[in-house]
């Protein structure tokens, strides 16, 4: 059985409610109708998972947001269940899982291609599929940050901020930092920068490629103890997951989601 | 040779420091301060600005910085003129360029002999 957690709170009601008939037409068409529930204030996408394993659901389909997939992630946590995704908007996850819109979401759902994807792990049961973000506040302010790497080495170095990436879109890319199945974090760490060089590479920043930057260091991982600036903010897609000092690591194959054909790795 | 500067997929910038064993399966670019050793599979590439106290394992390396300890590679070590390096080498091919300094022992692989067919 498929359960679809409709999260609308990206979009407007009158935008929701084209959706939701889109959705609905659709989901008969292709025979993988299910429950659907909407997310409200006193329903939380929480206490919609709770329920969708109190009825034995196989199928929890995330509709919404990047944000919407990744609280659904956090909310199934270890436990055994197949995740798809229906992105409202544009969302850079649904990009890497080859989903651009309803329709196609639809049909890929209905296709049921599953992946053994990683997750990241950030102290306990914080779960990211897509990338955590540090520093990169009031105007670039540098923070010294030391970590030790995989029990094996410790660093430190001052940064404006740095990205932890289990999966990144990119267009151009040679590069394996986009892939969440080689069992790696990805760490970038953008160093300080003049305001010239700033706006030199503001495209590079607000993409998250740092490491087409000059002087940013780049480094895989298993295991990541980020032991100090201490209550630095770690951030999934724009809110705080945790505060340092914090673990980071990386579940292989932690998590069961249907991909399209056309996913970037 | 690969040229690791151009498609590292480790990096360690100038103002980077580590301490411990740095192990990696791809290209690594060091141009930070490393205590300790650095392995990997595929290609090093030491900068200018490096200043590493490690031994170093890789299946090609080119040296520009300062490395103090034992160098291992199974291809080619070039040590280019800004290159001080303080230890011994065992490599397949040996380059150093002018001006580069270099103070150890040096073992190099024997060349394969390549055996010449019989004429029919």
């Amino acid at each position: 059985m498929y359960y679809y957690i409709v999260d609308p709170q990206k979009i407007s009601q009158r935008e929701f409610e084209r959706v939701q008939n889109e959705l609905y037409s659709s989901l008969s068409l292709y025979h993988i109708a299910g429950e659907v529930v909407r997310v409200t204030g006193v329903r939380t996408i929480n206490q919609l998972v709770e329920n969708a394993f109190a009825m034995e659901v196989k199928t929890l389909v995330a509709v919404g947001s990047d944000e919407t997939l990744h609280d659904v992630i956090n909310a199934v946590g270890s436990r055994e269940m197949v995740i798809g995704f229906i992105p409202l908007i544009k969302t850079e996850l649904g990009k890497i899982l080859g989903i651009r819109d309803i329709t196609q979401a639809i049909k890929t759902l209905a296709s049921r291609r599953i992946a053994e994807l990683d997750l990241g792990m950030v102290n306990t049961g914080n779960y990211f599929l897509g990338k955590i973000s540090f520093g990169l506040e009031n105007n670039f302010q540098p923070i010294e940050i030391k970590f030790s790497a995989n029990n094996e080495y410790q660093a430190s170095l001052i940064v404006a901020g740095g990205l932890i990436i289990n999966s990144r879109y990119d267009f151009s890319d040679d590069s394996k930092i986009t892939d969440p199945s080689d069992a790696v974090l990805d760490l970038l760490l953008l160093p300080k920068l003049s305001r010239w060089q700033t706006f030199w590479h503001r495209n590079q920043i607000s993409s998250g490629n740092f490491e087409k930057i000059p002087q940013a260091s780049m480094l895989h991982v298993k295991k990541l103890e980020i032991t100090s600036p201490v209550g630095l903010a770690l951030k999934l897609e724009g809110r705080v997951l945790a505060r340092t000092p914090a673990t980071v690591d990386v579940l292989p194959q932690a998590l069961k989601i249907i991909v399209s054909k056309e996913r970037t790795f | 040779m690969a040229r690791p500067e151009q498609n590292p997929e480790t990096i360690v910038s100038s103002s980077m420091r580590i301490e411990g064993e740095l192990k990696s399966n791809g290209n690594i670019r060091i141009d930070g301060k490393i205590k300790g050793s650095v392995q990997t599979q595929a290609d090093l590439m030491v900068g200018q600005t490096a200043q590493i106290d490690a031994d170093l394992i890789a299946s090609n390396a080119l040296i520009a910085g300062i490395v103090k300890g034992n160098v291992t590679v199974k291809g080619s070590l070039i040590l280019l003129e800004t290159a001080k390096l303080i230890g011994n080498i065992s490599c397949g091919s040996l380059g150093v360029k002018e001006g580069a300094y270099f103070s150890g022992a040096c073992r190099m692989n024997e060349p394969k002999q390549t055996q010449e067919q019989p004429e029919q």
